[in-house]
Formats: C-alpha cells, structure tokens, sequence
C-alpha cells in the first residue's frame, strides 16, 4: 500500500498490490494515468517505500531496510531507467564513462564493452549523449542499469519517446536482457511493450484488475473475496449487482436482470496477445 | 580497500563548474564575499591603527614623542660617560629612534680673568657652534666660548685662558672663540625651547637679566666639572614619525618603557652608571608615546566590535550565499542527481565530488575577494595599509574560511539535491516548515535589537574617551533590511503574476517586458531581494556616513563658533578679517538665581550671521530672526537659551547686582554651546549696558569678557591670513623641549582639529568600513544581475527564436529586455534605499558621537549618491540588454528548437 500527502489531502496511489515478477522475464504493467503505475515501480526499484506491505527483491525484504542499505539494495540489486532518455543520463559523461560509472557505483569491474556491442552502441562510445539519437540515449540508460547484471530492471514507459522502430529494437533488447537472467518490469501503455511481456498486470485505482501470464489472462481475488472485471465486463452490470452460478465446477457470474444475458465464462474473455 | 583510478565524474569534477558558468560564477561569487569580509576587517583595523597614530601624534614633536631622559650630577667624566654609554647603547636598538642629542647645563659660578670676575654659567649641547654668530674665534681651537659681554668684562680673546670656579675649586679652560650673546640677539629654532635661559618675560625692567652663557664642548665641560655645582644633564633621542605604524609605535614604546625601567634600577647594566652619576635620585625619563598608545589603543578598541560585528555578518551572508548556490546548483543539475541517486551514489559521495567541485570557483573567488579587500581598504582606510603580517594573517584567515565554504557547497549539495527530487506530496511537518516565512525570524531580531537600542543608552561617551558605538545599533538595520527586503520579494512573487493581465495595446516591447516579469522565476526574486539587500546596506553606510560627518562638522563648528577662532580682537588679525565673514564673540562665566552656572556669549547680531554655520534646524526659525528677538525690550534683557536648566525670567546676579533677563528662544544649537554648562545669548553692547547700569563696581562689564574672533572660510586660507598677521597654530599637544617654551600664544582653533580628532574619527572610520561592505555589496549586486541575465539566457534564446520568426524585431527585443532589467533594478534599487533611509531614521538619534554637545545628529541623505545610482540605472540596464541581444543574435535558431524540444 502507498499513501501520499498533498495539500488537499491523502491520496491512496496504491491499495493492497498482491504481485510476482519473476526474474528471466519481461513483466509488463499496464494502466490508465493515476492507476498507480508510478508507485509501484518506484517501490520496486526502492526509490520509495510502502505506507504498508512488504517488498521482496532478489530474496531481501527491502520495505524495512534503512535509507543507506535501501541505497546498497539500489547499487547492487536494482537498475532503473527513467521515462525521458535524457532523464537518465549525465551530459558531461561520454557512453563509455557512463558505464565506468555505472559499474564503480556497483562495484564490478565490467567495462560495459559486451553490453555496448549488444546494444549497438560500441561506436559511440565517446560520444557525449547530446549528440545521441532518443533511441540510442535510451539504450545507453539501459546499459547503465543493467552493467552488473543486477536482480531487476524497473523502467517507466521506456519507448513512450521513441518511435516504432527504434521502440522495437529497445525491446529486442529488453528481452535479450532477460535472457541474461535480469527480471525486467516495463510500465507502459505500448501495446508492443504488452506483447513481449510474459506477464502484464493491469492496474486500476491502485489495485490490480486483472493479470496475464502464460497467454492467459487472470483476474484478481483480493483477499475479502472481491474480483475486479474488466471494463467491458463490467459494463454488462449496470446496476452493479452479479447472479453467481457454481456449473460443474465452474463460476458463472452473470446480471441479475431477466433479460437472458450470455454467460461469461472462459471461452469470452478477451484473448490473450500471442506468444512471440 | 583496493584503490582503483577515479572515474571520470571525478576527474572532471574540478572544471566541472567552470563549464557551467553561471554556477560557477554564483559560488565564486559567494567565495569573494566571504573573503572580502574575512580579510578586509583586520587590514582596516590596521589602517585604522595607523591613521590614530598619525592623528595623535599631530601636534607632538619628534622629541617629544622620543625619548628624555634628565639627571643632575657632577659633571665628572668618570662618571658621566660609563652612563653616557650605557644609554646610547639602549637606545641605539629601538627602531625609528635617532641617537641622543646632549644638553648639559651647569648653573651659576664664577668665571674670572684679568682681575675681572662674571656669574655664568656653563652650557654644552650638541652641535651648538652650528648655530651661534661667531665674532672671533682660534682655529682648531677646544674649549668654552664666550658671549661677547663676557669677553669684553674679563679682556679676553681666543686662546686665552679663563679661570671658572665654585666655592674653592677652580680650573683653566681655554677660550675657544667669541659669539654674539644670545641674551640680545634674536633666536633661532635651535635656541627657542632654552628661550627661557636668555630671555625674561619682564618687559618693564623689574627683573634683572638672566647671566651670561659660557658654551663648551662636550670635552671642555666635563674638564672643568669637577669646579662647576652639579649640573643637569638631559638626552633627547627623537622618534621618527614618517609612516610610522600602529605595530612600530607599539614596538618603540615597550623598549623606551624598558629603558625607563632599567635606568631607574641600580641593578642594571644601564641604571647601575646613572646611579653613580646622578645626585639627586634615579635620573626622570619622559615620552608622550605611552600617552599616545594609549590613545590609539582607546581608538581601536572603538572600532574593533563594529568592525568584527560587520564581518561577521558579511561572512555570514556570504556563507548563505555559497549554500544558495549549492542548492541553486542542484535544483539545475537535479536530472545529474537523480540519476546517481537511482544508481545508488550515497549523499557523501556526492557532496564530496561537490566539494571538488567548488574548490577552483572558490578559490579564484577568494583571490578576487582578497584583493577587492585590499584595494578596498587603500581606497577607503584612513591611514596606511596593515604591515607584512597583518597580510599574513588576512591570506591565512582567507584560507580557512574559503575552506569552510568548500565545505558547506559539500554539504548541501546532496540534502538539496534530495530535496529537488522529493515528492511534491510533503509530509505535513515539511509543509508547516516550509510555509514560515525566515523575513519574520529576521524582523523578530531586528525589533529586540531596536528594543535595546532605544531602551538603552546613546553611543556610549565616556568623559574623555572616545564614542563607542553598541554593536545592536549596527545589526538592528541588516536585520531590518533583510528581513523587510524578504517580504518585499514575497509580495513581488504575488504581486507580478497580474502583469499578465496587463499590457493588452502596449508595444510590443512592453508587452514582452510585462510577461517577463510576471513570469520572474523564485532564483530571479531571490536575485532582487539580495540586489535590495545589497543596495540597502550600501545606502545606509552612506547615510550614516553622511549623517555622522554633517553631524561631527556641524558640533566641531558649535564647539568652535564658527570655522576657526582665534583668542585676539578683530583688531589684532587685520588681514585675516580682512578677507573673510568675521565677528566678535566674548564669553563670560556667570551664575543666575544664584545657583545655575552658564556661559554668557555677548555677540554683535549685525555681523554673527554671515560668520557662523548654520543649519536651520539649530532652531525654529533662520538666525536673522532668532538675533532680532534680542532686541525686544520688555524691561528684561532678552537672552537665548542653550541647554537645560534656565527658567524662561532668572536674574543674573553677582555680588552687588542683578539683572533680570528674559529667554525670548530656546535654540537646540548655538555657535559656541558647549558640553559644560548651559549657554545664554545675548547682545553684546545691551549686556554690557545693562551690566553697568546695575553694578556698582569700577570695573565695567566689557572687561571681564574674554574675547574670540570667529572666522568663517576655508580654514587653510584663514589660518594662512592669520600666520600673515603674525599667528600661528597651536596644539594643546604641542610639546617642545619641556620647560623651556615661549609665552603662550593666543589659542587659535580650527572647526577641523576639533572634528578630526581621534576620538571622534573613531567613529567615522566605522561607518566608511561599512561603506566599503557597501560598495562591495553594490558590485555583488551587479553581479547578481548579470546572474539573473544569464539563469534565464536559454529560454530567451527560445523566446526570441520563435518571436523573431513572428516578427520581433532586434530592436523591440533588446528594449523588452532593458525594460525588463530597468524593473529589477528599479525595484532593488527602490525598496533598499526606502529601507535603508527608514532604518537610518529610526537608529539615528542613538549615533550622536557627543551627546553632551550640540546639535543632535543631521540626519543627511546622500543625495549624490542616490542621483549617481539613479543615473547608473538605465546605464546597467541598456549594457545588460546589450549583452543579451548580442548573445541572441550569435545563437542558431535550428539548435536552440531542437535543444529546447528535447
């Protein structure tokens, strides 16, 4: 749970968030602006912490850690890339300094030069990052987070300021990078980005809606029994009452209304994206 | 631990700030105040120091302030030059002290030859035959010379012998040559300090004429010795004055100290051969220096917690300054920290590479301050430069304190930072700390400052000692300023946000202008508010300065009468009152109803006015008007009234008589008013009427005056006039060879003697040190300007980029930005003069230097100043639209959207 004060009074950015992202993965989340995106994956990458709840990364509970181990949690476990390329890089530093940094901060001795030719960026390694394209500044970010191989990436929106092509290949790297054994976690609202995610968490009001993993798309019981329906499911109760059926084993919620309304079961779910 | 090269964050560390100009020039700036505070405080009590030693030792001959030291005993060899020795060989240590000069003097014996005998006496002094009119003398020849009376009594010529004797004893000496007696000859500055010894003050005859002199050498005066009575020795060793040093004085006055202990201690090498020559007790050692360093100390004791306090609150805000912009930088380079900070940097590490960072800003901030200190204080000191270690110790004192804004760059660098990037969602307790207003902190001080000015006592005056100045007098207005300042930018920040309704049919410059300013940033508002603060304290140094000055001018002329007095009758200077506005003023003790003590001043109404100074807040009404009520006739003699104590109808009275008078005035000021006892004004010729027609006595009223003439000029040009007729000036320090001085000349006093003494310039020095603050102050306030110019440089880039696409023209721009800068400055400008003259207002009356004397302080706006500043306006803010056209038309339009964009 997350709770921030403002002038006009608390604000509940996220209420009982119940997730796993596993590591080798791309997990995506997924939700409307004030969902509590944000929140999230800043207390995932411990830049913040939760009002209530633990967090667990890489097998260490960071939610009641100090403000300088959280920063060694930071250093050596978790990478994180802002939204904005430019937001995640330092002008005076080239590539190459960028992840000499990068790795000292970390503590490995790795000059980044694998990474920078899996990441297309070995001839511009001296290239100061006002003079990179937004693809390459992002992918330099990256880089950066990742030098060290840490437990988990955390990055906001990566491709919102990218065009199609240069976002693809971001996420070409993205998966590469989760091939390394790094759990990435994408907020996003890129469909691409939802389609190269193994695992997507939506988001709504602070909690999550629905979950899809292995094709499949899950919706979430929290722990007083209430299940939150999709927008278009939820449309079909307009008078926000439910008739539950237990059919051979199955739940059928359908309106109370006499109207016969078409059972929803699984076969009516929105479909999964493809696996890619 | 394993050591590994640094990374590049570090290696470019150093420069990093010289690449980000602005920062670099807010922290070098901050680093420059901070050592102009530091070092300009101890070279301006050194300037000081020395300016009191050259002021107290006006006046004070080289003899005086060096060193006496006076014996008598038998003039035998034996024992006078063991101790001759001695002393020459202390003395010849003491820096700036010359070697002693000798005077012997043996009093009356007799001197015969040829059956003829004479009282003399006997004088050897260094160097004399330089400067007597030889008549006759042999060649080569040693021995005692004759005045030429004596020469003619006993028949005697050069080399022949005479017999000089006391009681049994007696002995040859040879004739050496023969002078013209000074005891008739006109003497010269060689001979006037033993005046005494050849002349008399009887000019009827009645006292017979002193005896003749014999001079002899050295030699010839101790040969004969053992015949003459015991004789008085004095060495005089004169001090160097030129360029001489507080540290110098105080060095010269320890050693002559010593000397005088160790001559009067048998025990000594030194006292031990003075003993032995000395027959009346330990031989008498005289300096004024003891005297003068005691003055000096007095003075700079004034001067030292005004100046420390004035430092202090410079380094003060210099240090605020360096954290300003240390959280000033890291609001702008918050992406930099935000990115170290998800990597995991910890805050000591980035305050350390800050630290690293700051250190060349710093340091060539510290060297321009240094020498902005120095310049400064040649500039504006009173006296000469501190010596190499009052230097030293400035350079060491710099270091430290540039150290410690290295420091404080370091540390709030990484908690500003943190705060740059902390949630907008505060907690409540950060929200309360940040909604209170420091402005109400620092008027809360002002106020209890304020409150203890006024409950407390004036400028503190001891009698005879300097003013001393409370330190509160001096916070109460920085407080004030700055506190009052801090809100004014508050409302600017509430007030400038409606230019944007404004400004619908103006010019296009105007236009952009208005939204400029409306748009004004809080770095921009912080930028006015230290230009307001900067201005305030540079007007208030100014103020007081002016104020102070009118004020000591307008009492030293009260104290004098008018520019100079002279004790004599206008009849007595024909040239000099020929030449300037005179008049005579003639002062009288005199006691009313028998127990109130005043001064009676007896002017001439015709020809007062044009001869005093005068300031129409002296009084109710102009001096004309103020004399002719002199002239009422109520049956009572109308008097003017100055100072307490005086009932509007007393009775002057004296043994046989009383004359009833009436104060028709009550002036707060009067030309001659002085501390002691209060004044009464009145018509001469009517008081000396009245006198005479009341009193019985033989002796007239007119005589019991003593007489002063006030004359009013350039004190230079009249005392010039009055060395024409014959009068020169003196100084109650004057002090030649003791005891042997001409009758008193007439006292002749200028306004500027008065005003320039020590003590009170003790208190003028303070307020020109916050005057140098001041124009240090001003500079930064140019500087802050010049920052605010550049913090906003990219986005006018911007702004004129896509303006002049739509048609802006250069010359709409550079007005726009003129304009825009006008409005900073003007507002700068106009609330720190409007606080700076109210406090100046309110701490006024607590600054009177005397307050035994009047007039209370002249409050004195410096109009000069404010007109130059005003001028200076348009002038700063023309150059600083200049340099931003021009830095627009250098930039390329396609970089600047494409910069922007990303």
């Amino acid at each position: 749970m997350k709770i921030y004060w403002t002038a006009t009074g608390e604000v509940h950015a996220l209420k009982g968030v119940d997730a796993v992202f596993p590591a080798g993965t791309v997990s995506a989340i997924v939700g409307p602006s004030g969902s509590g995106k944000s929140s999230l994956m800043r207390i995932l990458a411990g830049l913040d912490r939760p009002t209530a709840g633990s967090v667990s990364v890489g097998g260490v509970d960071i939610s009641g850690l100090s403000t300088g181990r959280l920063r060694g949690i930071r250093r050596r476990l978790v990478g994180y890339v802002y939204q904005r390329p430019s937001d995640n890089l330092v002008a005076h530093l080239t590539v190459r300094e960028h992840l000499q940094l990068a790795a000292r901060l970390k503590d490995v001795d790795d000059t980044g030069d694998e990474l920078l030719d899996d990441l297309g960026l070995s001839a511009r390694k001296d290239a100061l990052p006002t003079t990179l394209s937004g693809g390459e500044q992002q992918r330099l970010a990256f880089a950066q987070a990742a030098i060290g191989e840490p437990v988990l990436l955390v990055a906001d929106e990566p491709t919102a300021e990218l065009d199609s092509a240069n976002g693809g290949a971001l996420l070409e790297v993205l998966v590469a990078l989760a091939g390394r054994g790094i759990g990435v976690v994408l907020g996003t609202h890129d469909p691409q980005a939802v389609a190269v995610a193994a695992r997507t968490l939506f988001l709504r009001h602070g909690a999550v809606q629905a979950e899809t993993a292995e094709s499949r798309r899950l919706s979430v019981i929290d722990a007083a029994g209430r299940i939150c329906l999709p927008p278009e499911a939820l449309a079909l109760f307009t008078d926000r009452r439910a008739v539950l059926q237990l059919v051979d084993g199955t739940v059928v919620i359908s309106p109370p209304s006499p109207q016969a309304a078409p059972a929803i079961g699984p076969e009516t779910w929105p479909q999964a994206a493809p696996e890619t | 631990m394993r050591l590994r090269p640094p990374t590049a964050a570090w290696t470019k560390a150093p420069v990093r700030l010289l690449r980000l100009p602005t920062l670099g020039a807010a922290v070098a700036a901050g680093a420059a105040v901070l050592a102009l505070a530091t070092a300009s405080a101890p070279l301006f009590l050194a300037s000081a120091g020395n300016a009191a030693v050259t002021l107290s030792l006006e006046g004070v001959t080289p003899e005086a302030g060096g060193l006496s030291v006076e014996t008598a005993g038998v003039p035998d060899r034996r024992t006078f030059q063991p101790a001759d020795a001695a002393l020459r060989a202390a003395t010849a240590g003491v820096g700036r002290l010359a070697e002693p000069t000798l005077f012997g003097l043996a009093s009356v014996f007799g001197a015969s030859a040829n059956g003829e005998q004479v009282r003399a006496r006997m004088l050897t002094r260094d160097g004399f035959g330089e400067h007597i009119e030889v008549i006759d003398s042999a060649p080569g020849a040693r021995g005692v010379w004759l005045p030429d009376s004596v020469a003619e009594q006993l028949r005697l010529e050069p080399g022949d012998t005479v017999t000089v004797g006391f009681g049994e004893e007696e002995a040859q000496a040879p004739v050496a040559g023969i002078y013209v007696d000074l005891r008739s000859a006109r003497l010269t500055e060689y001979w006037q300090p033993l005046g005494s010894l050849f002349t008399t003050r009887d000019t009827e005859g009645l006292e017979p004429p002193p005896p003749p002199m014999l001079l002899a050498d050295l030699d010839a005066f101790l040969s004969a010795g053992r015949t003459l009575p015991p004789a008085s020795f004095r060495w005089q060793a004169p001090l160097e004055f030129a360029d001489l040093t507080l540290p110098q004085l105080r060095a010269a006055r320890a050693r002559l100290d010593r000397i005088g202990t160790d001559i009067a201690n048998p025990s000594t090498e030194l006292g031990q051969p003075f003993d032995d020559l000395s027959a009346y007790g330990p031989p008498e050692t005289r300096s004024v220096l003891a005297a003068v360093v005691g003055e000096v100390d007095e003075t700079a004791a004034v001067l030292r917690g005004p100046v420390s306090l004035l430092s202090l609150a410079g380094r003060a805000v210099a240090i605020v300054v360096v954290a300003a912009a240390a959280a000033f930088a890291a609001q702008r380079r918050r992406i930099e920290h935000q990115v170290l900070t998800a990597a995991g940097e910890t805050p000591l590490a980035t305050g350390a590479r800050a630290g690293v960072e700051a250190l060349l800003p710093v340091l060539l901030g510290a060297a321009a301050g240094l020498a902005m200190a120095v310049w400064l204080v040649d500039l504006l000191g009173p006296g000469a430069s501190g010596d190499a270690a009052v230097r030293v110790g400035a350079v060491r004192a710099v270091i430290r304190n540039a150290a410690l804004a290295v420091v404080v760059f370091a540390v709030v660098t990484p908690v500003a930072a943190r705060r740059a990037q902390a949630s907008a969602a505060a907690a409540p307790g950060r929200r309360l700390a940040a909604r209170l207003p420091w402005e109400a902190v620092l008027l809360a001080l002002a106020a209890a400052s304020y409150y203890e000015v006024v409950a407390g006592s004036d400028v503190a005056v001891e009698l005879g000692a300097p003013p001393r100045i409370d330190a509160l007098v001096l916070a109460f207005p920085l407080l004030f300023i700055a506190g009052c300042a801090g809100l004014a930018g508050r409302a600017m920040r509430r007030v400038l946000p409606r230019l944007r309704r404004a400004g619908d049919g103006w010019r296009p410059s105007l236009y952009l202008a208005a939204r400029q300013l409306a748009g004004a940033s809080r770095a921009a508002l912080l930028l006015v508010v230290a230009s307001s603060l900067a201005v305030g304290i540079g007007v208030y140094a100014a103020t007081l300065v002016a104020t102070s000055q009118r004020t000591v001018q307008a009492k030293a002329q009260i104290v004098v009468g008018s520019d100079v007095s002279a004790e004599v009758r206008p009849g007595a200077i024909p040239t000099a009152v020929g030449r300037f506005p005179t008049t005579l003023a003639q002062f009288q003790r005199a006691t009313l109803d028998g127990r109130v003590e005043v001064n009676i001043l007896g002017v001439d109404p015709d020809t007062l006015p044009a001869a005093v100074n005068w300031d129409d807040r002296f009084a109710d009404r102009p001096l004309p008007e103020l004399l002719a009520t002199l002239r009422a006739d109520s049956g009572r003699l109308p008097v003017l009234a100055v100072g307490g104590g005086i009932p509007d109808q007393p009775t002057l009275r004296d043994a046989d008589y009383g004359v009833p008078l009436q104060v028709v005035a009550r002036p707060q000021a009067f030309p001659g008013a002085s501390e002691r006892r209060p004044l009464l004004v009145v018509d001469a010729r009517r008081y000396v009427e009245a006198v005479d027609a009341a009193s019985q006595s033989s002796i007239g009223a007119a005589l019991l005056f003593e007489p002063q003439t006030w004359l009013r000029g350039d004190p230079g040009d009249i005392v010039a006039a009055l060395e024409a007729d014959g009068f020169g000036v003196t100084d109650e320090n004057s002090v030649a060879l003791s005891g042997f001085t001409l009758s008193n000349p007439p006292q002749i006093l200028t306004a500027q003697q008065v005003a320039g003494g020590p003590g009170l310039a003790g208190l003028g020095w303070t307020f020109r040190y916050l005057q140098a603050l001041g124009l240090a102050a001003a500079l930064l306030a140019i500087i802050g300007l010049l920052l605010y110019l550049q913090a906003r440089q990219a986005e006018r880039e911007v702004s004129y980029a896509l303006s002049s696409r739509m048609g802006l023209s250069r010359g709409a721009n550079r007005t726009a930005v003129a304009v825009e800068v006008a409005g900073m400055l003007a507002a700068a400008l106009t609330s720190g003069t409007l606080l700076a003259l109210a406090a100046a207002w309110l701490i006024n009356t607590r600054l009177d230097p005397l307050p035994q004397v009047p007039p209370a302080p002249l409050f004195t706006v410096p109009a000069s100043l404010l007109l130059a500043v005003v001028a200076a306006l348009p002038v700063l803010a023309w150059c600083g639209a200049m340099l931003v056209q021009r830095a627009a038309d250098r930039t390329n339009v396609a970089d600047v959207l494409r910069l922007a964009a990303g």
